[in-house]
């Protein structure tokens, strides 16, 4: 801690010296095309991450991205924003109520449901876990050869969690399986590549009836046909100034279903990930990860 | 500030040890309490055309367990198998967030399509997705899987293809369900994950 307050008035001048910019329009993941780098409309930003994917055939995978403050700031104000005009309606609502409660009982009827006052959790706002969510491939390759497939992707620096091979919907749904129950989490600083190679893929435990309901019976072979195919690592074709470390992974806790799909989870990683029945164990430290608390996506019938 | 934290603590921040600001959208409401209810009847005479239904028809149990341990573990594995999104445009938050991306047309249009194709196909596969997910659930939790006649099942189960149960109803059939799951060891085959 000693330490820290040392750092922290030194950082702290030299974020005050940094000057207020465009930087303040919150930039979105975007896909690194090769092309689009050659022509530079792409290029290297120092304070943005990457994150590179690989696998012998197109692969995509979905990832959440660990709230911070900037996050919990966003969230805490549109909190704040949607409770003030919910409080609003619900006022008014109060008083129609209360007149129509009024009426009902003249007309010896019986009374309304009286309105339910907004909490924050019925407000519909987005929670911060679900906040910078990205999603990478299968579209978009940036390199290709005879026997692999490569993905960059710029995203916000920060710590990344694997949520599965979960593909969006034009309507907002996502289809697929999630890893809620155990996943691994890295982290993607800026200026360089992260490189997760093919370790997800290869490591998400495989289900014979969920890739029966996600796509086809006989898929399963085939996934166990590219599993054995082995690693693939690295992004071929980046010019110079782009530096790839390899993703270190550690455990993750399970995670809500948020979006209602198939639950699955990363099977375990020797040295990083493995289970006391479901309890996700982070291999690193031998402790038990605690579970969250987890709640149906559904609003319950009272 | 979380900028200036040592390394170590923003892996324990991904570890899941902070945990406030990742608490999950809590739904609103108290279900109301219950008696507690009877054990489950579980005694049947297996025949071939039974014994075909046990993809649909069967209940957990696990040695050595208690009914909390039984009842957080069902809990559990309900909430995160409930709610099906099957050919559904995804729930209110979801739809919001995308009108305020797409536009109006973002929003509508996904929804008219996929409340068409789920009224369609949505009821059978929403149960089948459900009962894959207790499946695997349960079986990472070290639940083994036994069949059942459908009538012995629907006195202490029940199917939400369209729409979920009232809470009252659910929190009987889960409790008795723990029962089962942390009561005698059912005589019948283990059936496997």
């Amino acid at each position: 801690m000693k330490r820290l307050a040392m750092i922290a008035p030194a950082l702290m001048l030299a974020t005050a010296l940094q000057p207020a910019h465009a930087a303040d329009k919150p930039k979105q993941p975007v896909p690194i095309e090769k092309t689009k780098l050659a022509d530079a409309s792409q290029k290297l930003d120092p304070a943005r991450g990457y994150i590179a994917m690989s696998d012998h055939q197109r692969v995509f995978g979905t990832f959440l991205r660990v709230p911070d403050d900037g996050t919990m700031a966003a969230y805490r104000a549109d909190v704040d924003k949607a409770m003030a005009k919910a409080k609003k309606h619900y006022a008014s609502a109060l008083e129609t109520w209360e007149a129509d409660v009024k009426a009902a009982a003249q007309l010896k009827q019986p009374a309304p449901a009286k309105p339910v006052e907004p909490t924050e959790q019925t407000l519909g706002v987005m929670v911060p876990e679900l906040r910078d969510m990205v999603t990478i491939g299968p579209m978009f390759i940036f390199a290709k050869d005879a026997n692999s497939f490569t993905y960059l992707h710029e995203v916000k620096p920060g710590t990344y969690v694997y949520y599965g091979g979960l593909m969006p919907m034009p309507s907002g749904a996502l289809i697929g399986a999630c890893t809620c129950m155990g996943t691994v989490a890295f982290e993607v600083k800026p200026g360089v590549v992260t490189d997760l190679g093919n370790t997800l893929n290869q490591q998400t435990e495989i289900d014979p009836r969920t890739v029966a309901m996600t796509g086809k019976p006989a898929d399963v072979k085939l996934l166990e046909k590219l599993r054995a195919k082995g690693p693939t690592a690295g992004v071929a074709g980046l010019p110079q100034g782009w530096d790839v470390v390899p993703a270190e992974l550690h455990a993750y806790r399970k995670i809500n279903n948020y979006y209602g799909v198939f639950v699955g989870r990363v099977g375990a990683i020797p040295g990083v990930l493995a289970y006391h029945r479901d309890k996700v164990v982070d291999a690193r430290t031998g402790q038990e990860l605690p579970d969250p608390l987890i709640t149906s996506r559904q609003k319950p019938k009272l | 500030m979380m900028r200036y934290y040592a390394r170590g603590a923003m892996v324990a921040l991904a570890l899941g040890w902070v945990a406030a600001p990742v608490a999950a959208q809590e739904q609103g409401g108290t279900p109301p309490s219950a008696p507690v209810p009877s054990m489950p009847r579980l005694d049947f005479v297996e025949t071939p055309e039974i014994a075909a239904t046990y993809d649909k028809y069967f209940y957990f149990h696990r040695d050595a367990n208690t009914l909390d341990e039984a009842k957080a573990d069902i809990t559990e594995c309900d909430a995160l198998s409930s709610g099906s999104s099957i050919y559904l445009g995804g729930d209110q938050m979801l739809q919001t967030q995308m009108i305020v991306q797409y536009g109006l047309a973002g929003g509508v249009g996904g929804a008219i399509g996929a409340a068409a194709a789920d009224a369609i196909f949505g009821s059978a596969q929403r149960r089948a997705q459900y009962r894959v997910n207790m499946r695997n659930c349960m079986g990472w939790k070290g639940y083994q899987r036994y069949g059942l006649s459908k009538d012995l099942w629907d006195n202490f189960h029940f199917e939400e293809g369209n729409g979920r149960k009232k809470e009252e109803v659910r929190l009987v059939a889960l409790t008795q369900q723990a029962m089962v799951a942390s009561g005698p060891k059912p005589a019948t085959k283990e059936l496997g994950q």
